[in-house]
């Protein structure tokens, strides 16, 4: 009984709360932003432009091979030597959206690269433009792959915004160690924030199985069993 | 209409169309046969204003038809592999390109879409997508698709090869249709009876290049060239 009456205290006090929101702020900032440059490698690394593709490759090489421990210590450490010098929030900011990035900008491509040949080519044939093919052809389509993943990386942002405790952002996680640093009050104050945190990524699954269910009810509304199963509308194996 | 002047296409350095000439008037059915790997799918592309071209011209009314979008409009194209949007109903696939390139109105787009499904006989699968409907079913709407930019000109690449023989005549119906219309036509096609029928010329490509160009009704007794008897050959003993 002590042990709940504890914990929900914390749950509701001011600096929890804080936490809470600084956490959620962070993510949703750094996702956010790192699905935006994603789309922007992506389209580099599918460029007929052999050096823009080279550029896209080696940031996705280089962000995704550093770990992220690593490059936010450099941001917040390494950085004001070269005059650069930035807050805990922005630190974090700046150094889980550039490595996430380089997550999204594969999510993306294989979105993109989903979308056949033919569809580009129909577009093509009837007088689209670049934009346009993208726009209505190409990207509504690619959603339906880009979406799923995406939400998983929302949810594995949340956590991963635990480190810019490292960097003193007041998040969840710091909350809880500076409270417990006050009152030795470690599982308390932890379970606290395990809560929240647990309810954010239930959160986010209910929001991402909204986003699943909609994409596909907008064709499965009037789907009738398959009446025509001898259809034959493959292309025949071979370069086109 | 479409002249074609000693067009040349190579890919990855190997030549596919070698000097190329042709010359299509309104109002013409061509048709074009040839072996597998003979460049026709190509030569459509490249009439359509889908490829680059390494040597050559090739003038839609004397426009070049590579960069210019007007007579990209003006000359619909519909693939072996139909190639419908599948993230869109059918009547959403006969309306987008209208809506989006010449900016007509959703409400005209919608009543044009509903004529051009009662010509392709679909009216009753407008709501349909694409993977609920048969590849016959399928091929009618993208030739609607086409049709809705009001082409003056229509290339067709095989559009039966990937059906099965019952619904390949349905597809031809449509084409059939149309070229009574009077549309100036260009088909790609190994059905050798649709061929005749709908056909008032015919071209023979072999190996990249042209090498017969005949009026139908002459196909058997003009046929000199030893490469198009043997095709002759070979498809009519299926
Ligand atoms: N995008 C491409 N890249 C590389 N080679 C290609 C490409 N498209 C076609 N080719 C090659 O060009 C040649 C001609 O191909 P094309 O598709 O024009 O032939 P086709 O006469 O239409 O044959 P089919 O009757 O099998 O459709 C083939 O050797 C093919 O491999
Ligand atoms: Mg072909």
């Amino acid at each position: 009984m002590e042990l709940i009456e504890g914990v929900l205290s914390y749950l509701g006090s001011e600096a929890f709360l804080l936490g809470a929101v600084n956490t959620i702020k962070l993510t949703l900032v750094s996702q956010i932003v790192a699905v935006v440059l994603g789309f922007i490698i992506a389209l580099a690394k599918m460029s007929r432009w052999k050096p823009l593709q080279g550029l896209a490759a080696s940031y996705i090489w280089i962000f995704r091979g550093i770990p992220v421990l690593v490059q936010l210590i450099f941001v917040y450490n390494a950085l004001p030597q070269f005059g650069i010098k930035l807050s805990g929030f922005q630190s974090a900011f700046v150094a889980l959206a550039l490595n996430e990035a380089a997550y999204m900008a594969e999510i993306v491509r294989s979105g993109l690269a989903s979308v056949g040949k033919g569809q580009h080519r129909a577009a093509h044939a009837l007088g689209m433009n670049n934009w346009q093919r993208m726009r209505y052809v190409v990207l509504p389509q690619a959603f339906r792959v880009i979406v799923p993943p995406t939400a998983n990386q929302f949810i594995g942002m949340l956590k991963t915004s635990a480190m810019a405790s490292v960097v003193g952002y007041t998040d969840l996680l710091l909350t809880a160690q500076q409270t417990a640093s006050a009152n030795f009050d470690y599982i308390d104050t932890l379970i606290a924030a395990v809560i929240y945190y647990l309810a954010f990524t239930a959160l986010f699954t209910f929001v991402q199985s909204y986003l699943e269910r909609r994409m596909d009810t907008t064709r499965t509304k009037k789907r009738q069993p398959k009446l025509f199963s001898g259809l034959k509308n493959r292309e025949p194996n071979r370069i086109v | 209409m479409l002249q074609i002047k000693q067009v040349s296409k190579k890919y990855h350095g190997e030549p596919i169309l070698k000097d190329v000439s042709l010359e299509i008037k309104e109002g013409e059915r061509v048709v074009i046969i040839g072996p597998s790997g003979s460049g026709k799918s190509t030569l459509l592309r490249c009439m359509a204003g889908l490829e680059s071209i390494d040597g050559g011209l090739i003038l839609y009314n004397g426009q070049d038809v590579n960069g210019s979008r007007h007579s990209r409009s003006e000359i619909g194209m519909v693939f072996q592999s139909f190639d419908l949007f599948q993230h869109l109903s059918a009547i959403q696939n006969i309306m987008l390109a209208p809506k989006v390139v010449k900016r007509v109105s959703d409400q005209d787009a919608r009543s044009r879409a509903v004529q051009l499904l009662e010509r392709v006989r679909l009216s009753d699968r407008a709501e349909h997508y694409p993977e609920q409907l048969s590849g016959g079913q399928q091929q009618r709407i993208a030739i609607a698709r086409a049709l809705a930019m009001n082409p003056k000109l229509m290339l067709f690449d095989e559009p039966t090869s990937a059906l099965d023989p019952e619904m390949t005549s349905e597809v031809l119906d449509v084409i059939v249709d149309l070229v009574k219309d009077g549309m100036t036509v260009v088909i790609v096609t190994h059905e050798m009876e649709f061929a005749r029928r709908v056909g008032d010329r015919i071209i023979f490509m072999d190996q990249g290049k042209v090498v017969e160009d005949l009026p139908s009704s002459q196909l058997e007794e003009a046929a000199k060239h030893p490469r198009l008897k043997q095709f002759l050959n070979q498809i009519t003993s299926y």
